[in-house]
């Protein structure tokens, strides 16, 4: 168990550069999500039958990753089964030593920061080379990401501009051409020479075996394209039906993530071909903890989260915490809940309250998942299955006791209007610190009811 | 979140603050009277009970 959200988001909140880093970056990309979704007729439409896809996905998950292995076998490559993290790692780490390689080159991915895959490698004996550009500005500063697209989003240009000199030893001012031509000297040379590529994926094809990355930089293409040897970590949850699946979910996707009508790279790749792109492809389908969200019938519709990061941009809870406060590679309100499922609610028992539930991450979300109530259920989880402090307990019993019969209630009520009854234990000093019980009126409503009507 | 409540709130120069959710009404009503702001917050009930009496 590590901090928790409460006592993570305190000093978040007392960062001023964070707040105005956060804010300004999180409006932008607001506005730009709405203006391309609004130019959308059918978005809607487009919103449900993304949800209908990833829940065909889901509904029969067991009979879609065998397809996509016989899929993928037959195409050329070689598919390996991770239960957890630390199997994933060492498939990773074995290939690498099979092909003499003391360096990898890695698109980004969420998956392979889950389960910890460059620390695993550095203990292996291999460095991991992140491309993205963002993650390279995390990696060289020896930070952790703060969002699922926009990794250093807590970073200005003046900062990462910083970073670069004293990391890359380079000259360079914070103007953004100079930034990323300082980036891609340093990256250009690793991806001309390292001999393996390590990537996630947003989608797997069962039907054809296809693998899909899409980014907005082209580093990940060359990562998947120049390296004698690509091998691809994938949640389970990844996994799409059909090829036509594709034509509803990359029109989501790029729409809700960068407010883009399409991404500037999208790769898709079956196997292994002769005489183009890598001599040999691994597909590691990754578990950790993915099958046992599927056991929660309410829960499970997390895994439909296609990573777009257009519920933290509209989160009034992330745009004031940054990511770091949420303690995972997945922040905001998708991490809230799926980070204590993957993880074990004892893991995060404090995540599912990290939300106002005001219920904007689900208007945005483009494959509808309903992000407030997964948080509602997971509290009662929490409450039930962690336990909770024995004050909060004792007082949760004496409001049921009240709020189960009108006698009590009506009661409750006479005696409140003395200053007594259960409202007004000391137990809730936490809770009215920063709120304040309304004065109890001289008539209730009740009251006021049957006077009204006699 | 709340500090940009009230400072929203504030700047309109009501002072009233309504609102049909009870939790928000504690929570908004509850750091304007710690703050002294002299904005007042009521349930919508209230203010159309307010008119039949």
């Amino acid at each position: 168990v590590k901090d928790g959200f409460p006592k993570a988001a305190r000093s978040a909140l007392g960062n001023s550069q964070l707040r105005r880093n956060l804010g300004h970056a999180t409006s932008t990309i607001r506005a730009k999500r709405a203006r391309v979704v609004a130019e959308v007729d059918d978005w809607d439409a487009l919103r449900a039958a993304g949800a209908e896809i990833k829940e065909r996905a889901l509904r029969h998950l067991d009979v879609h990753l065998e397809r996509l292995e016989e899929s993928v076998t037959r195409a050329g490559g070689t598919v390996h089964w991770a239960r957890d993290g630390a199997e994933a790692c060492a498939v990773v780490a074995d290939v690498a030593r099979a092909h003499g390689a003391d360096e990898v080159i890695k698109v980004k991915s969420l998956a392979t920061d889950e389960i910890g895959l460059n620390e695993a490698l550095e203990r292996a004996g291999v460095h991991a080379v992140e491309t993205d550009l963002a993650e390279l500005i995390i990696q060289l500063d020896g930070d952790s990401q703060s969002h699922i697209l926009v990794p250093a989003i807590h970073r200005n240009r003046a900062e990462i501009a910083q970073i670069f000199q004293r990391e890359l030893g380079v000259e360079v001012s914070d103007v953004p051409a100079e930034l990323t031509a300082a980036a891609r000297e340093h990256l250009r040379a690793k991806f001309l020479s390292v001999p393996v590529g390590v990537s996630g994926a947003n989608f797997a094809v069962a039907e054809t075996g296809h693998v899909v990355v899409v980014e907005s930089e082209g580093n990940g293409r060359m990562c998947t394209t120049l390296p004698e040897v690509l091998v691809s970590v994938v949640g389970i949850e990844k996994v799409l039906p059909r090829w036509r699946d594709l034509a509803v979910m990359l029109q989501l996707l790029p729409r809700s993530s960068t407010g883009e009508r399409m991404n500037p790279y999208t790769s898709i790749w079956s196997g292994v071909s002769d005489g183009d792109g890598p001599r040999e492809f691994h597909l590691v389908l990754l578990d950790a903890g993915r099958s046992n969200v599927l056991a929660d019938e309410v829960g499970r519709a997390a895994l439909r989260c296609i990573r777009c990061s257009a519920c933290l941009n509209v989160c009034p809870v992330y745009e004031r915490t940054g990511g770091h406060a949420y303690e995972s590679v997945y922040p905001g309100p998708i991490g809230a809940i799926l980070t204590p499922q993957l993880r074990g609610l004892d893991q995060a028992p404090t995540l599912p309250w990290a939300s106002s539930l005001c219920g904007a991450c689900y208007e945005v979300c483009p494959v509808k998942i309903d992000i407030p109530s997964i948080l509602v259920h997971l509290r009662g989880r929490v409450v039930r299955e962690v336990g909770t402090p024995a004050g909060e307990r004792a007082a949760m019993a004496a409001m049921a006791r009240v709020f189960a019969s009108r006698r009590a209630y009506e009661a409750a009520q006479r005696a409140a209007r003395l200053g007594r009854g259960p409202l007004a234990g000391a137990a809730m000093r936490p809770w009215t610190r920063s709120r304040e019980l309304p004065t109890v009126p001289s008539q209730s409503f009740r009251e006021w009811w049957r006077a009204e009507r006699a | 979140m709340l500090t940009d409540k009230m400072r929203h709130i504030l700047d309109t120069g009501a002072d009233v603050c309504t609102a049909a959710d009870n939790s928000c009404l504690m929570h908004i009503g509850g750091g304007l009277r710690h703050a002294r702001a002299g904005v007042r917050v009521m349930h919508v009930a209230e203010i159309l009970a307010s008119e039949t009496s």
